[in-house]
């Protein structure tokens, strides 16, 4: 903290400086010695612009006119005015420096030194070596990574930092390490197994086409991986195949010793598909009234092209392939001379609702 | 252990205490004589806080977390130059960028204003001392960029990834350079109106700092339009935005002052309006920097803060800007009128040009204004747009346009307005010319549209081909003496130069802008590999993915081919989607093909998966006509002030050396 008060006043005595040599470099000549050169480079502007015929003579007169005046005035209000008296200069400099000081120690951190990355990096990897239980997750990561170099072709290093960079909650770069270790060993279950969950974790806990895979291939090399047959048990769940997403929590569960931590976790959402399988049912048979009434309505008034879409759309998320063709024939026949109306419909029908005119 | 980030910090208060000091010894006047001691304490101040701003930066390039502005907006995985930008990306940052700016200006008026007389010189700089500590207080007091973090993160939050381009890293700055530059005319006037001295001289010295600020601003406000066209993914480049237009209005002060400032230098007319432009640029530069910061305005320009900072700037505005106008009131009747001047003159249409510019700068104040008054006071929600500015703003730019060339040809005091159009005439026949052929290749919706354009090419090639008569003019160019002629081109005086690029530049915006606007073409598809859409001519067609890792970022690519009328494979573009994975967040990367006139333009958005389960991209494909000679335009104009810049009569500092050349003679 001495140091740091040292320097401050070192910069502070040395700005201070430079006001006083800018001071004496200027001297003390008369503010009308300096009007006088002045006005007199400015009248030797004016004349060489005349004589380049830049300006005419009447303008030239008028500006040197003006020089004139200017200096007449300066000279009456020059001798009002005093000296440079350096004490009060110096005064206010010190004033300057006590002032800039005491407003320091009131808003600085003067114990607070810097902690730049490179260096507090050295400092948690002398602790990964000598203390890491005390390491969080993040640093820990940040220390390993410096490592990738000298193993590239390790796999337990990947699949260790990618467990310790989803433990800091870097799920994109435990996603990355795993698909590193996947690359290194396509044979290891577990690298496709946590590929999936960090994936399925950078997707905000759905699993999408590429977790699902990972999953799967996790099950063809160990059928009994229970965290794949958990995330598969989710999804099936998520999409309503209810029998598929029993099946994989039960083949989870199978798996999973009896003092499991997750095992809870497994039965709570095996316990949760009878709930869900009653509630889609009720929304099915409410979305089937409200289509029906749709498929009535064109039946009655067919010149609607987007209740046509909304109904090929109904019966697409319905599920209900035969019913699809079906207004799909109706809604041809209608169209039949207008194809462009057809590829209209067509296209709505496809775009998921909310998905359409993406903002800017 | 160092702590280079508190040193940075001392030197922010040191700067802020000098800035006091420095306005304090010019207050405390030249009865006491230490009135002088501003200058040596302008450029302390200078130097005290571009130590801390190069601190913040150092903080940045060393990723020092502890430092909350680099904890908040930078990463370690960030490249260098976003390090570097990231320090001025934040309120923060670029507040500390205002006043590092600020106070440098202040010491160039010291090191450049020796030839200014010693009274203006030292109250320009008590003001710019009051504006420094004004500004420097602020920073320090609220919105403190090196405030500190007892417990370090361990790792940044990040740019916006939006922010991470090359062309808005160099935006700001040039933005700011251009602001902050109104603030050393600021000070000029008010030094002005308090010494009771307003003559010929004063407005030579005071126009060679409007330039520059007007350069910088120029080339601010098209940089920031690039970066909004191409990063942005929406197609267009200007949107009049809020805070678009807060960048606007001062430009469009400080070129109503460029020219009545020359009114002023020749004829010793217009001082009180002179003067008052002056103010008015700086406080539009203010008034800019309050609507960002306040929370007022949602836009992606925007800085979110909290309004108590918003009151404190609408303080410092209010306090300053307040005070050189009520000064402004004070004096302006005692300002002489001047020189006298006929109705048909270069005077005249100057001032024409003036009050149609100054119109044009109301419109655009109120259309901004508008909906925030309409929210405060009434709180209903509502926005102005182009529709408004083009219905308002529009006509009154194209009569203030079409004067151009006549201004130029005008003489001083009194004018042959009969000679002027004779000589005008080709030019003008010729305009008209290639604006009729150039509207048979357009067929607008409307007959108004039609016309629109036809218009605004007219416009366009007037200014060009008008301001090229200016250029015969000043080279007395006649066609049995060509050769003659073009051998005065290096006699023509750089401050003429200016005069023509910029012009010649304004013309060339204005045909971009018409073509642009009115030929755009645009379709948006969702597509699948394989894929193809027509646009026009052309034929855009989705041929593959690829991915790459970036610096920071994942991207995935998608391959195109664009093809034109006959078949031929014009360009591959390849936008992308990064995933930044230290913010989470993805942008839209726009690919563009690079023509001399005219850009293909295209952007994917996030993927979907039909129901059929085939992945397919939101793509949007544009054809941009002639917008390249949006950013040319502005360039030329930059250029055209950088040129007068160097003409020996506007030089910075050059009565200095006058004066040396009146000793040796």
């Amino acid at each position: 903290m001495l140091l740091l008060i040292l320097t401050c006043l070192l910069i502070c005595a040395a700005l201070m400086a430079l006001v006083w040599a800018w001071q004496r470099r200027r001297g003390v000549a008369s503010g009308l010695t300096q009007e006088k050169a002045l006005y007199t480079g400015f009248v030797a502007d004016l004349e060489r612009r005349q004589a380049r015929g830049e300006i005419d003579d009447i303008q030239a007169q008028e500006e040197r006119a003006q020089a004139a005046r200017a200096l007449l005035k300066a000279s009456e209000t020059q001798a009002a005015v005093a000296p440079v008296k350096p004490l009060y200069g110096y005064v206010a400099l010190g004033v300057t420096a006590i002032l800039s000081l005491a407003v320091y120690l009131m808003i600085g951190h003067p114990d607070q030194p810097d902690q730049p990355y490179k260096q507090r990096l050295q400092t948690w990897t002398r602790l990964a070596q000598t203390n890491p239980d005390v390491l969080p997750p993040l640093a820990m990561a940040a220390v390993l990574r410096q490592g990738q170099a000298g193993h590239a072709n390790d796999v337990t290093y990947w699949l260790f930092l990618g467990r310790i960079d989803m433990l800091a909650g870097n799920n994109y770069a435990g996603a990355q390490d795993y698909e590193k270790a996947r690359a290194l060993s396509p044979g290891t279950f577990v690298a496709w197994s946590e590929l999936g969950e960090a994936l399925t974790f950078v997707g905000g806990g759905t699993s999408g086409p590429e977790a699902v895979q990972a999953f799967e291939k996790a099950l063809q090399r160990d059928p009994n991986d229970a965290r794949a047959h958990y995330y598969l048990g989710q999804q099936a769940l998520a999409e309503g195949r209810y029998e598929a997403a029993r099946g994989h929590y039960e083949a989870a569960l199978k798996t999973m010793a009896p003092d499991d931590v997750s095992r809870p976790q497994v039965l709570e959402a095996l316990n949760s598909i009878g709930q869900a399988e009653a509630a889609a049912k009720a929304m099915n048979a409410r979305i089937s009234g409200m289509v029906s009434g749709l498929e009535a309505q064109l039946k009655a008034d067919p010149e609607n092209a987007d209740g046509w879409a909304r109904l090929l759309r109904s019966y697409d998320v319905l599920g209900d392939t035969a019913a699809h063709d079906r207004a799909r024939a109706a809604m041809q026949a209608h169209y039949a001379n207008r194809p462009e109306v057809i590829a209209d419909i067509l296209t709505k029908a496809q775009t998921r609702v909310g998905s359409e005119g993406e903002a800017k | 252990m160092t702590h280079i980030n508190e040193i940075g910090t001392y030197c922010l208060v040191l700067a802020f205490c000098l800035s006091l000091t420095q306005a304090g010894v010019v207050i405390a006047g030249k009865g006491r004589g230490i009135a002088r001691y501003a200058e040596g304490i302008s450029l302390a101040g200078a130097v005290s806080i571009f130590i801390a701003f190069a601190v913040l930066i150092f903080a940045f390039i060393r990723s020092d977390f502890s430092v909350v502005n680099v904890a908040e907006h930078s990463h370690t995985d960030k490249p260098l130059l976003y390090k570097i930008s990231g320090a001025w990306g934040s309120h923060e940052g670029s507040m500390l960028l205002w006043c590092t700016i600020l106070l440098v200006y202040g010491a160039m008026i010291t090191l450049r204003g020796q030839g200014l007389p010693e009274g203006l010189r030292l109250k320009a700089l008590g003001v710019q001392g009051l504006l420094g500590a004004a500004f420097v207080g602020f920073t320090l007091f609220s919105s403190n960029p090196l405030a500190r973090l007892a417990e370090a993160p361990l790792q940044g939050q990040s740019l916006n990834p939006a922010l991470q381009d090359p062309a808005l890293a160099f935006h700001p700055p040039m933005l700011y350079l251009g602001y902050v530059g109104m603030s050393v005319v600021f000070s000029f006037a008010v030094a002005a109106l308090i010494e009771g001295r307003l003559d010929r001289a004063w407005a030579r010295w005071v126009r060679p700092w409007a330039l520059l600020a007007w350069s910088f601003l120029t080339i601010g406000i098209t940089l920031g339009a690039f970066w909004a066209y191409y990063e942005l993914g929406w197609g267009g480049w200007w949107a009049w935005d809020p805070v678009e237009n807060a960048s606007f209005m001062p430009w469009l002060a400080a070129t109503a002052l460029l020219h009545s400032a020359i009114v002023m230098e020749k004829r010793d007319s217009l001082k009180a309006w002179t003067v008052f432009l002056g103010l008015l640029a700086f406080t539009f530069s203010m008034m800019g920097a309050f609507l960002v910061r306040s929370g007022l305005l949602t836009s992606v320009h925007s800085f979110a803060v909290d309004p108590q900072r918003g009151i404190l700037l609408a303080a410092i505005l209010l306090l300053t800007a307040g005070g050189g106008f009520a000064l402004f009131a004070l004096r302006a009747p005692s300002l002489a009128p001047g020189g006298l001047f006929a109705a048909v003159s270069r005077e005249t249409t100057l001032v024409l040009n003036n009050l149609l510019i100054s119109a044009a700068l109301c419109s655009v104040f109120l259309g901004t204004l508008y909906p925030i008054l309409m929210q405060a006071l009434f709180d209903k929600t509502m926005s102005v747009g182009a529709p408004y500015y083009l219905a308002v703003f529009g006509p009154i730019m194209i009569v203030a346009l079409l004067l151009v060339p006549v201004s130029t040809l005008m003489s001083w005091k009194r004018a042959d307005l009969k000679g002027v159009v004779q000589r005008l005439a080709a030019a003008f026949a010729v305009a008209v010319l290639a604006a009729a052929v150039g509207s048979l290749f357009y067929k607008g919706p409307t007959f108004l549209s039609e016309a629109e354009y036809l218009i605004g090419l007219i416009v366009g090639f007037w200014l060009i081909f008008g301001t090229a008569r200016t250029l015969m003019q000043a080279l007395n160019f006649r066609l049995n003496a060509a050769v003659k002629a073009l051998r005065r081109l290096s006699g023509v005086p750089l401050a003429t130069w200016g005069m023509i690029f910029a012009h010649i530049g304004l013309g060339v915006f204005v045909l971009g802008a018409v073509v642009e606007g009115h030929q755009r073409l645009s379709v948006m598809q969702g597509m699948s590999l394989g894929d193809s859409v027509k646009l026009g001519q052309y034929e855009l067609r989705f041929q593959s993915l690829y991915q790459t890792p970036g610096a920071n970022y994942d991207a995935q690519g998608g391959v195109f081919e664009v093809k034109d009328g006959l078949g031929r494979i014009i360009c591959q573009p390849k936008p992308q989607r990064r995933f930044y994975p230290a913010s989470n967040q993805v942008q839209s990367k726009v690919a563009l093909c690079f023509t001399p006139l005219d850009d293909l333009y295209v952007v994917m958005a996030e993927p979907q998966t039909g129901v059929d389960g085939v992945m397919s991209w939101q793509v949007r494909f544009f054809y941009n006509p002639w917008v390249r000679l949006i950013f040319f335009g502005p360039l030329l104009m930059a250029l055209g002030g950088v040129l007068s810049l160097c003409d020996r009569r506007l030089r910075l500092g050059i009565v200095r050396k006058g004066r040396k050349l009146a000793v040796k003679t």
